[in-house]
């Protein structure tokens, strides 16, 4: 009995590792027409775009859910969506938005005011602490009131335009079923009213989704009826099931991996231009104008742009992405000169600098913050100053840089919603988690003068309605930053995607998420 | 034998209750605050504080520590501080595949690991010998992600046999059931699904398979030589039997008490999860899914997933060792040495 168990066993695996050898080239893993196979570097954090706050959840609340507002295909121009039109009043203070009617969400719940109050209400005055986007998207609000069946009054505590930005915003501004919110566990069973529906989520392995045929944009539905957005960690895996077509597309690409997609015929990559700033900062409670604009002058951001980024990332000219309303041209960074660094370093008697760093690529710096360090440690090396780095993991970095000791650390941003004060208030904040550079700590006369009217020129702009004017006002503050050296704007990094050349009209949207319901295969 | 199995169940609590504590004080102590990753970038101070407050992180750690241990007893471990999920559910919905590519490597490995073993064994000093030791020794030696990833080239790109990565096509996945899709598949009839779903295991399995074949066989050379030493083997040899029989009967037979315990130990370190076949196979199982919880300070998932491999190891030992009695009738558990 023993033995006929033993060899039962023995056939057994000897088949299944056959099985291996005799295989086919069948096309049974190989993703059909009707269903396009998106693949990601991590899982979903979860699906309720009002409390996540990550890129790879984004990818999928994406195409089920819709804000009031949206983006423009290829930029951050806000374009209606749930909201028809909208007024604002002339104090910038009440904003009225006309609700798009036959609306419904994937439950059979109506989209009207009462929906949009509920959400506006999750987001303020029931609030959890885990909600990350809600104070950012929502955090002006005062009130929302039901004017008629489809009409909605909210009404700001102070002026902000970029409230208007932040209701097209993947994350904080979704509008979520009241119903599946109230009933349901909307984190793993979203219900929205976007052109795809929720179908299943395996964890660590895919969503699945499906056309909404009772999707009220009839110009717009979905082309492709099954989407599976997959996660796949390794990059190498990645491409080698792109290659081999068991994916459609993929996004996160490394840089090392370009040229080598770049070759193959039925491949098409795009690089997008992203909406983030790679910078180092300089402790404004420590170093004095005169040795910051010094150590600018010592690093040829040029040169360390090129050899770093192999090509993927834009030299930042500024702290705006070109695309970002109030980007100015004519700004004039401090220029590359070694010789006046060395004179004035050694002047100043600056012998040795404290930088930390971080350990792991980011999104804004894929060639990771020690890299980075590294090369600017060289630089400074050249004009007589050591420095010391100290790297660490990015959680633990975090902590550190709230801290506050160092002279120099290394740090980035990913934009929310397009306008320019998501990036020009960094420097403004009184958060040390946010204002690296803790300009607002500033210890000497000069450069605490500077921050206050550095802060003022930054709460004027906001309540600027937006246009030329307000756009002049955010060019008038990049070139003040530039000249006082609170911050040396190294890279704007790209976003590196591939899909197979059969896939037609995939964009990847400089807020780095995608909208698949356009999305085609020959 | 029950009496002993009792006791060393019984066993299992101080084990776990000196397990929870290390692991419990060395992520307050030794890991970073997860506030600042659950609230990603736009975390201040005081959301930061409001977060610790809700989370309890801000209690006295041994109040801390008490309840956690009292929502362990009765099976609660809290919930995911990223996912706002219930951890059981988290780790249940991993656990699956988990054990399906542990059971499938443990099998190969073992097979194929006590036939080289016994072949190099019997024919000590040839080529086959020499061969298949120095291969082990590879098996032993070569960096599991980097072996995956010439595989993946191999049979993916090159031949284009089989999938690089998932346990099955999206389309095809089996609708309920257990989670293990072999079983959920041929129960279910749909031999389309059960065959994508064999593919997809073929090459993480095999992959992960090889380390512990490689273990397995040399310690069942090592086993096999001493055993095909002794008194007894030339006594059955000068009996008359057949040369097979001896080698299996009386050689493989006395020499399986070491290579069990192999066995037995390898079952539970895959139980725990293999991190890197599972990252690059993209295997959704729970050695990856830890790590990822490692590095995002995501306490209450690290806590359950280290008590659960901890009674994965004990009950893997007591099993061994239940496994000994069978295979040799001279142990007697639970009773006085007469």
């Amino acid at each position: 009995m023993k033995r006929k168990v033993l060899c039962a066993l023995l056939a057994a695996t000897m088949a299944v590792s056959c099985l291996a050898a005799c295989g086919d080239k069948s096309s049974d893993s190989k993703s059909s027409k009707d269903t396009l196979v998106y693949a990601q570097g991590a899982d979903p954090r979860g699906l309720d775009p009002q409390i996540v706050d990550d890129g790879e959840s984004a990818k999928v609340t994406n195409q089920i859910y819709e804000g009031l507002l949206t983006y423009a295909e290829d930029s951050t121009e806000v374009l209606p969506c749930l909201a028809e039109s909208w007024d604002i009043s002339p104090d910038g203070l009440e904003y009225t938005f006309k609700l798009r009617e036959g609306v419904k969400f994937h439950d059979g719940t109506d989209f009207n005011a009462e929906a949009v109050k509920f959400n506006v209400e999750r987001n303020t005055i029931n609030k959890t602490e885990d909600m990350t986007y809600a104070d950012f998207v929502w955090g002006y609000v005062d009130k929302s009131e039901v004017v008629d069946d489809y009409t909605i009054k909210i009404t700001l505590k102070q002026p902000s335009t970029p409230f208007l930005a932040n209701l097209a915003m993947v994350f904080g501004a979704p509008m979520v079923s009241p119903t599946a919110a109230q009933s349901g566990d909307l984190m793993n069973k979203p219900v929205g009213t976007g052109p795809y529906k929720f179908v299943k989520w395996n964890k660590d392995e895919d969503v699945q989704l499906v056309a909404n045929e009772d999707y009220w944009d009839k110009d717009n539905m979905a082309k492709t009826k099954n989407v599976v957005i997959r996660t796949i960690k390794d990059a190498s895996t990645k491409i080698v099931e792109l290659q081999s077509g068991n994916v459609d597309i993929i996004d996160g690409i490394d840089t090392t991996q370009m040229e080598n997609l770049k070759k193959d015929s039925n491949i098409t990559v795009s690089q997008t231009p992203g909406m983030n700033v790679n910078y180092m900062a300089y402790n404004i409670e420590r170093l004095d104008k005169e040795t910051r604009v010094a150590i600018s002058q010592a690093i040829n951001v040029d040169e360390m742009v090129e050899t770093l980024y192999n090509g993927y990332a834009e030299k930042a000219t500024t702290v705006l992405p070109s695309f970002v309303p109030g980007y100015s041209a004519d700004v004039k960074q401090i220029a590359y000169d070694k010789d006046a660094a060395k004179a004035t370093l050694e002047k100043k008697g600056i012998k040795s600098v404290h930088m930390i760093t971080y350990t792991n690529p980011r999104p804004y710096n894929t060639a990771t913050g020690q890299t980075l360090a590294e090369a600017i440690q060289g630089y400074l090396a050249e004009v007589g100053v050591e420095c010391t780095i100290d790297s660490y993991d990015w959680t633990t970095y975090k902590d550190r840089t709230i801290a506050g000791d160092y002279d120099i650390c290394f740090y980035g941003w990913s934009g929310d919603n397009g306008d320019p004060d998501n990036f020009m208030n960094l420097m403004s904040d009184t958060n040390a988690g946010m204002n690296v550079a803790r300009y607002n700590l500033a210890k000497n006369k000069e450069d605490k003068a500077d921050y206050k009217e550095y802060a003022q020129m930054i709460s004027d702009a906001a309540k600027e309605p937006a246009g030329d004017s307000r756009n002049a006002m955010y060019a008038e503050m990049e070139q003040y930053v530039a000249d006082r050296a609170i911050w040396l704007p190294i890279s704007h990094q790209q976003d590196l995607t591939a899909c197979k050349s059969n896939v037609k009209n995939f964009i990847y949207h400089c807020t780095a998420t995608v909208k698949l319901y356009n999305v085609t295969k020959d | 034998m029950i009496k002993y199995i009792i006791k060393r169940l019984l066993m299992l609590i101080p084990v776990l209750i000196g397990v929870s504590i290390i692991v419990f004080f060395l992520l307050r102590v030794c890991a970073p605050d997860p506030a600042p990753v659950v609230l990603g970038q736009h975390a201040t101070e005081q959301s930061m504080q409001e977060w610790r407050d809700a989370n309890g992180l801000n209690d006295n750690i041994i109040i801390q520590y008490w309840n956690f241990i009292k929502g362990a007893v009765t099976g609660d471990f809290g919930e995911s501080y990223y996912t706002n999920n219930s951890v059981l559910n988290e780790i249940g919905s991993r656990f699956p595949a988990t054990i399906e590519i542990a059971i499938f490597a443990i099998i190969v490995a073992t097979v194929f690991g006590i036939l080289i073993g016994v072949v190099a064994a019997v024919k000590k000093n040839s080529i086959i010998d020499n061969a298949s030791m120095v291969l082990s020794l590879v098996g032993v030696s070569i960096p599991i992600f980097w072996l995956g990833i010439l595989f993946i080239i191999l049979f993916v790109k090159i031949l284009g046999w089989l999938p690089a990565s998932g346990r099955i096509d999206a389309m095809l996945r089996p609708e309920g059931g257990t989670g293990f899709y072999l079983i959920d598949t041929l129960v279910q009839g749909d031999f389309e699904a059960f065959k994508n779903a064999l593919w997809h295991l073929i090459l993480p399995g095999v992959t992960l398979a090889l380390y512990t074949l490689a273990i397995i066989s040399r310690m069942t050379r090592s086993s096999m030589l001493d055993a095909l030493n002794q008194d007894y083997i030339r006594t059955a040899r000068s009996k008359g039997i057949s040369e097979g029989k001896v080698v299996i009967k009386h050689g493989l037979r006395n020499a399986l008490m070491p290579i069990v315990t192999v066995i037995g130990l390898q079952f539970g370190a895959l139980l725990g999860g293999a991190v890197l076949t599972e990252t690059v196979f993209a295997w959704p199982g729970i050695g990856s899914y830890t790590v990822e919880c490692i590095t995002k300070s995501d306490f209450p998932v690290i806590q359950a997933v280290v008590l659960i491999i901890a009674t994965i190891f004990v009950l893997m030992n007591l099993i061994v060792d239940i496994i000994y009695a069978f295979l040799d009738p001279r142990i007697k558990y639970g009773k006085k040495e007469s």
